[in-house]
């Protein structure tokens, strides 16, 4: 109860929504406790919309639940702000694996949900893991007549990858250029990706990441296509979402390239954002409010003074 | 208070000097840093334990050692612990009669100082000197009103008739009131009650016994003379008990350069303070003078403080008096306010121009012009302050001589133009006086006082075809401002496109500046859209040139003016990399569809060295 208490005077300290979010449901629990289990992650996600784990976490309690509907309205939910994360995928498509039943019809739609996720996600750097799950489905289903492996495959060759090498391990020698240029493209995007880490949370995130990833957008705009520089500025704005920084630098992007209506969306979307983060930082904005206060205070002269007005202006500092 | 500081870590003076040419050597190196007091300190350190220990001195070293403490002095003059060591100093190498006269200098310079005026009349006392009498009216003039005066009006009280100086001093607001009140109680009862009590007061103090003055019994006289000095004393005793408050907080009313932080945390009582003063005075309640002995010592203390000067002229300038404030001006303006602290220096010239003393702005802001702009290369020039001076000097001007916009107009095309010849508005000499300081960055002073008197659109933008490409105006703010905010308010939308346009790519004006006019233009536009739409333009097209990146900011690259391979060496600045692999003639993917192999180019070179320089 203490934790709420605490909660209630600071509702968007992580710390303590942590410390209420360690809920453990069963089947046995009573529907009250299924239902604040609910609230509790809802008004959370909420406020932190960009809190991918903690998405899965719901929806692994709800699948212990065994409520597979109310997973996918979660998923579904989570997509309005995570169709560039590629842990939400890989933990939908996993999902959707294991709860559907299997037969033609039914791989055909999974085959097109892997490539509406490949749309999303199929550029990342860090795709790799999405492309083996892709790669070994299509191969288990061959014998259902599921075609597009070999396709893949020589498609992810060209993808500048992380672990790029491990699928040019399974083609032949034919591919040396491809490996060879995909290498160089990989090893030239490792620059930056080294100095980037992954957050789940809402921390500050330090003035050098930053600007590595500016670096980053910039050196994408520069060597890549369109659809590389969205998907990396929509992995950007995941991990930055509270710096206005990307947000402003992705909005300017889209502009600058004729795209009037996407720019508008994603001002909006950074807008939405910054309205939840300015709550959460409120308490510190305070502080930084006082601390200028205080550096003002041993500077308090009017900047300009305007002394054609001599009795007026001189007369200001009697009450100084 | 020399013992707070340490003695023996500055390497530089450590050793003893003992000969006239020593002491020269470590003089030189505490000149270096003349702000420096601990090094101050320790060479007069190292005089006291050299005359302690010899007897006789040369006049060399006498001359030395005067000139040492009169330089510091001048610097600083109201350290009043130095001026005390000096005079001490004197009296043992010299003798004492220069020792007088240096304390005689000390009330001079520093003339509110209690102690100073303390060891003077003692000085004087001890030497029987044939003057005291009128050393002492000197100095209950100037710290008759310091809350610790009593010492002096103890001597002054003595000087011939008493009664009259009585009558003045239990009025004072004194740490020793109490103790006057009975002295002047004691007096008062040997006095006829008319020469004691207020005539208005008596007279309603007798109407109460309805009889005449000469009726009323001896009893009923003192009576009305015991109330009379009482509500005298009950009026000074409430200001004494209202003075203790902030009498007793201020720990260090002296100035003392190693101290300058309890200073600094002292002012703020010093204020409070002094707004009750300037209330109780502006409620009649305390007099002027009163009021200026406060400032005064405050600002012993806190002498470069210009915000505290400002405010004592702005009391003085309650009842002004040209001579009693410009006194004032000159000694801040000359002797105590930093040269990095300008506000009052600028509303100098202000300040006579409300006096009329026309032919002294001149000189003083001319003057100031010089010194800001380093002509006399004693020192760095400070830029932002000769800007300032040519600000104010254009607006004294503008209210001294008539017609003077189309003068400054003709300043601008002299300067400007070819063949521009100067008004005769202004007289010649001050005309050519201003022209020698014209230079890149005044000019831009200048356009903008122009601008901003210049009422008429179409004069403003004949201007503007006229100048708007001369280098000078490239980095010039306020004039690509003005025209910005111009054009926002007739919302002309051709022109403030073009004009920005021309600012985004041909200026070479600050980032922050070009964003806020960006910003304004960008204003202008959503609140009057069906106008803006007819130019063809998108909104986001505007916001965009705010953007940082070179990349996605057209407006940027031009005014960088970096050429199109400024993006080839990104990931390797300095150096161009002209063949890297890539691949091309990408094709779309679809699953269903086969996929055929792209084309790639430059392989050969993924392994190829990065080409640095050999240099």
């Amino acid at each position: 109860m203490n934790n709420y208490i605490e909660l209630l005077k600071d509702p968007y300290n992580l710390t303590k929504w942590v410390k209420i979010l360690d809920i453990q449901v069963t089947k046995a629990s009573s529907d009250e406790e299924v239902t604040n289990m609910r609230t509790i992650y809802d008004e959370f996600l909420g406020n932190f919309p960009y809190l991918v784990n903690y998405y899965i976490k719901y929806i692994d309690l709800e699948y212990q639940l065994q409520n597979i509907s109310k997973c996918e309205e979660i998923y579904e939910s989570g997509f309005r702000y995570l169709s560039y994360s590629i842990e939400f995928w890989m933990s939908y498509l996993k999902f959707k694996i294991t709860t559907t039943a299997i037969n033609f019809n039914s791989v055909k739609d999974l085959v097109t949900l892997f490539e509406t996720a490949r749309s999303f996600i199929g550029l990342h750097y860090f795709s790799g893991d999405f492309y083996k799950l892709y790669l070994e489905f299509l191969q288990t289903y061959e014998t259902l007549g599921i075609t597009g492996y070999d396709n893949l495959l020589k498609y992810v060759l060209e993808v500048p990858l992380y672990n790029y090498s491990y699928f040019h391990e399974k083609v032949d020698k034919k591919y040396v250029d491809s490996y060879i240029t995909t290498q160089y493209k990989a090893y030239k995007l490792y620059e930056y990706e080294k100095k980037l880490t992954n957050y789940n949370d809402v921390k500050f995130i330090s003035v050098q990441e930053l600007k590595t990833w500016d670096k980053y957008l910039e050196f994408m705009e520069l060597n890549y296509p369109h659809e590389f520089v969205i998907q990396l500025y929509e992995r950007a704005v995941i991990t930055t979402s509270q710096y206005p920084e990307i947000w402003n630098k992705y909005v300017s992007y889209l502009t600058s390239k004729g795209k009037y209506r996407q720019a508008e969306i994603v001002a909006k979307r950074g807008k939405q954002i910054e309205r939840i983060v300015e709550f959460a930082l409120i308490r510190d904005k305070h502080l930084v409010v006082e601390a200028l206060k205080k550096s003002r205070e041993s500077t308090k002269l009017p900047v300009q003074d305007n002394w054609n007005d001599y009795n007026e202006t001189l007369s200001k500092y009697l009450h100084t | 208070m020399n013992s707070d500081l340490p003695s023996d870590i500055f390497s530089d003076v450590s050793v003893e000097p003992s000969t006239i040419e020593d002491f020269k050597q470590v003089k030189e190196e505490v000149i270096k840093t003349p702000n420096d007091i601990t090094r101050w300190l320790k060479l007069f350190d190292n005089i006291d334990s050299f005359t302690n220990t010899s007897n006789s001195f040369t006049t060399d070293f006498k001359t030395f050692v005067t000139t040492s403490y009169n330089e510091l002095l001048s610097r600083f003059p109201y350290l009043v612990a130095i001026w005390r060591r000096f005079a001490i100093v004197s009296y043992k190498i010299i003798g004492e009669r220069e020792s007088i006269e240096v304390l005689g200098r000390s009330v001079v310079n520093c003339p509110y100082s209690n102690d100073l005026w303390r060891d003077y009349i003692t000085a004087l006392e001890v030497s029987k000197d044939d003057d005291l009498d009128d050393y002492i009216r000197r100095g209950i003039k100037m710290i008759g009103r310091h809350f610790n005066s009593d010492w002096i009006w103890d001597k002054y009280l003595n000087i011939g008739d008493k009664w009259e100086k009585y009558q003045n001093v239990i009025t004072i607001p004194l740490y020793e009131y109490s103790k006057y009140y009975t002295q002047y109680s004691e007096l008062s009862r040997d006095m006829e009650i008319e020469k004691v009590v207020e005539e208005t007061y008596l007279d309603t103090a007798v109407k109460k016994y309805g009889r005449s003055l000469d009726e009323l019994s001896l009893i009923e006289k003192s009576q009305i003379l015991e109330e009379f000095n009482y509500s005298i004393f009950q009026k000074t005793q409430a200001l004494v008990t209202d003075q203790w408050q902030w009498e007793s907080l201020i720990k260090v009313p002296y100035l003392d350069l190693s101290l300058m932080d309890t200073i600094k945390s002292e002012r703020k009582i010093w204020i409070e303070y002094l707004n009750w003063a300037i209330n109780k005075y502006q409620q009649t309640q305390l007099p002027r003078d009163q009021v200026i002995s406060i400032f005064e010592r405050c600002l012993i203390p806190n002498c470069f403080d210009e915000e505290l000067w400002l405010k004592y002229l702005a009391f003085l300038n309650l009842e002004p008096d040209f001579e009693q404030m410009d006194l004032v001006y000159n000694r801040a303006i000359n002797k105590f306010v930093p040269l990095d602290k300008n506000v009052l220096r600028f509303s100098y010239p202000h300040f006579l121009l409300v006096h009329e003393k026309h032919a002294m702005i001149n000189d003083y802001i001319f003057d100031l012009m010089k010194y800001f702009s380093g002509g006399n290369h004693l020192h760095k020039p400070f830029k932002l302050q000769f800007l300032k001076c040519f600000q104010s000097l254009l607006q004294c001007w503008n209210q001294m001589y008539p017609d003077f916009i189309p003068y400054v107009r003709s300043v601008i095309d002299a300067d400007l133009t070819e063949g521009g010849k100067l008004g005769e508005q202004v007289d010649v000499m001050y005309s050519n006086n201003l022209m020698k300081f014209v230079n890149e960055d005044s000019i831009q002073v200048i356009i903008e006082f122009y601008l901003h008197h210049t009422d008429d659109n179409n004069t403003l933008r004949s201007f503007f075809n006229t100048y708007y490409d001369s280098s000078v105006l490239k980095s010039c703010s306020g004039f690509w401002k003005f025209f910005v905010q111009l054009e926002c308010k007739n919302l002309h939308f051709p022109n403030l496109d073009m004009i920005m346009t021309y600012i985004i790519s041909h200026t070479t004006l600050p980032k922050i500046v070009v964003d806020s006019l960006v910003m304004e233009y960008y204003a202008t536009a959503t609140d009057n859209y069906s106008l803006f739409k007819k130019l063809g333009r998108n909104l986001m097209e505007i916001k965009l040139w705010t953007s940082t990146s070179v990349i996605q900011n057209p407006g940027l690259s031009s005014r960088y003016n970096l050429g199109p391979q400024w993006g080839k060496n990104y990931d390797n600045p300095g150096i161009m990399i002209d063949h890297k692999p890539e691949i091309i003639k990408r094709r779309d993917f679809k699953i269903s569809e086969e996929y055929v192999l792209p084309s790639f180019r430059n392989v050969e070179r993924a392994g190829a060295q990065v080409p640095y320089s050999k240099k």
